[in-house]
């Protein structure tokens, strides 16, 4: 219950005492209705919510929108996280995709259209944050990243693009490329075991610093 | 019901975001339930954040933190005063909590009572195995007392959602036919919460008797023309109270009711069993 809930003009202190806890931590306080907590989660990953809204929506309003819905949901539902279903990020951004794919779907709908996601786009715009270090080490990472994407084979490549970043369904990816469903779901079982492969323990322990 | 292989098959589909909502649905019930499944959903997490990282990083700029701070403010004042229709709801569930307590008080009672008794007459043994039996029914009262707390909250829950959406609307979910409810218990009922913006309908129902086991309530949305699309599967704990969240993928417009069936777990594309709630969109 949040009935006892919380002070709304919660002290910066009491925000910079949470910055240093880890996402569990976190999350074990928002389920007991600690803003601060939640504040420091946003300040953790709202950067990463919004920049994949914004990828995939290609409009500033809408990625606001969605990066505020997922952070509420996160405050409704602190108390479901189960740690042992994976991390408080991969269950973030679960959320948020999810957020994210119903909007682009709504969309669809509405308008009759297919939006084609491009992948290429990510090599011509710019990352944005104030700090400079940040700024560059979110770039170096997010290349690493991207080679390891950009490695697959295009086939591969394809249907993880149309899947994450566009929110297509298996069948409405057949479609688009005039392949059999099953042929689909090959390559995406493909696509990821060859990202998981680039993207191994290794890796991934790198781009973690 | 999706079985294990199933999952396997479709768990990268899942980890990309492409299954459609029905299967998301069925994917979700079976990993909730199935330990070794929900491993491998939790070790395609990482890939999942991976992918979300390729993209350009971007910063939202500070009023979208402070309309979510704004947001949750209104919500927790608005908790404190809820509506009528739905503190009836909740009203009803926080009477079973206070029959729940108050039955367990007279359990302990009786118990009391039946332990003097039988200390003087009956062996060790049958102390023992009587020791046995309160603690199962102790543990039966506290799990039915969870079970209502956790009711509440959902009902809380759905509150939230209610204040925070102008765009939401609540509707009455019904017994479809006559029912004769069993002594002490009432016939089925609950609300439908449609949001227009979110494209969810979410449903919470309360007085569902149990089930046997391989049976459930499942969901079904039910077109103007007739047709049936099985949604989800209702969730029952065990003061009878059910719930279940829907997001639709065609105009909401398109749909005209919406049916609680009790048929088998692993039911087909179509409903064979009885039709227990039923309400209007």
């Amino acid at each position: 219950m949040r009935g006892n809930a919380k002070d709304s003009s919660v002290s910066s202190s009491e925000t910079e005492a949470r910055i240093t806890l880890e996402d569990v931590e976190l999350l074990r306080l928002i389920a007991n209705g600690d803003r601060s907590a939640l504040e420091v989660l946003y300040d953790r990953y709202a950067g990463g919510i919004y920049s994949l809204a914004h990828h995939m929506l290609q409009e500033q309003g809408a990625a606001e929108e969605v990066t505020q819905d997922t952070f509420f949901k996160v405050w409704r539902r602190a108390s479901t996280y189960n740690v042992k279903r994976g991390k408080v990020s991969g269950w973030l951004f679960s959320i948020g995709h999810h957020r994210i794919i119903d909007e682009l779907r709504k969309r669809r709908r509405q308008k009759s259209m297919i939006y084609v996601p491009d992948v290429e786009a990510v090599h011509r715009q710019e990352d944005e944050s104030a700090d400079p270090n940040e700024f560059a080490e979110k770039r170096m990472q997010g290349s690493r990243l991207r080679k390891a994407l950009e490695s697959l084979n295009p086939e591969l490549k394809s249907v993880v693009v149309l899947a994450y970043y566009g929110g297509l369904t298996q069948s409405e990816i057949a479609k688009k490329l005039n392949q059999p469903l099953g042929t689909v779901k090959t390559r995406t079982r493909l696509a990821l075991k060859a990202l998981r492969e680039n993207l191994g323990p290794q890796a991934r322990k790198w781009l973690d610093g | 019901m999706m079985d294990c292989s199933k999952i396997h098959e479709l768990l990268p589909a899942y980890t990309l975001g492409s299954l459609t909502t029905s299967e998301t649905a069925d994917f979700n019930t079976h990993v909730e339930v199935c330990s070794p499944c929900a491993v491998k959903v939790r070790d395609a997490g990482d890939t999942l954040v991976d992918l979300a990282r390729m993209v350009p990083q971007k910063r939202p700029s500070e009023r979208v933190k402070d309309r979510l701070l704004a947001r949750i403010d209104k919500v927790d004042q608005l908790v404190t005063r809820p509506s009528r229709p739905v503190m009836d709801f909740v009203g009803s569930l926080g009477r079973q909590l206070t029959f729940s307590t108050g039955t367990s008080l007279a359990v302990a009672f009786l118990i009391v009572a039946v332990v003097i008794g039988y200390w003087s007459s009956r062996s060790l043994q049958d102390l023992q195995d009587l020791r046995g039996d309160i603690e199962q029914r102790m543990e039966s009262v506290a799990q039915q007392e969870e079970d209502v707390r956790e009711g509440l909250e959902q009902q809380h829950k759905l509150f939230e959602t209610i204040a925070a959406d102008p765009d939401v609307t609540v509707k009455r979910l019904s017994a479809n036919i006559p029912t004769v409810p069993l002594p002490g218990h009432e016939s089925p009922s609950g609300v439908i919460v449609i949001s227009a913006r979110d494209s969810t309908v979410t449903i919470a129902a309360m007085h569902l008797p149990q089930l046997p086991q391989n049976w459930a309530y499942h969901v079904w949305l039910i077109k103007h023309g007739g047709q049936e699309i099985r949604t989800a599967t209702l969730t029952v704990d065990s003061t009878g109270a059910g719930h279940a969240e829907v997001t639709i993928d065609a105009p909401l417009e398109e749909f005209r009711a919406i049916f609680v069936t009790i048929d088998p777990a692993n039911a087909g594309p179509g409903s064979v069993g009885n039709s227990a709630l039923r309400g209007d969109l």
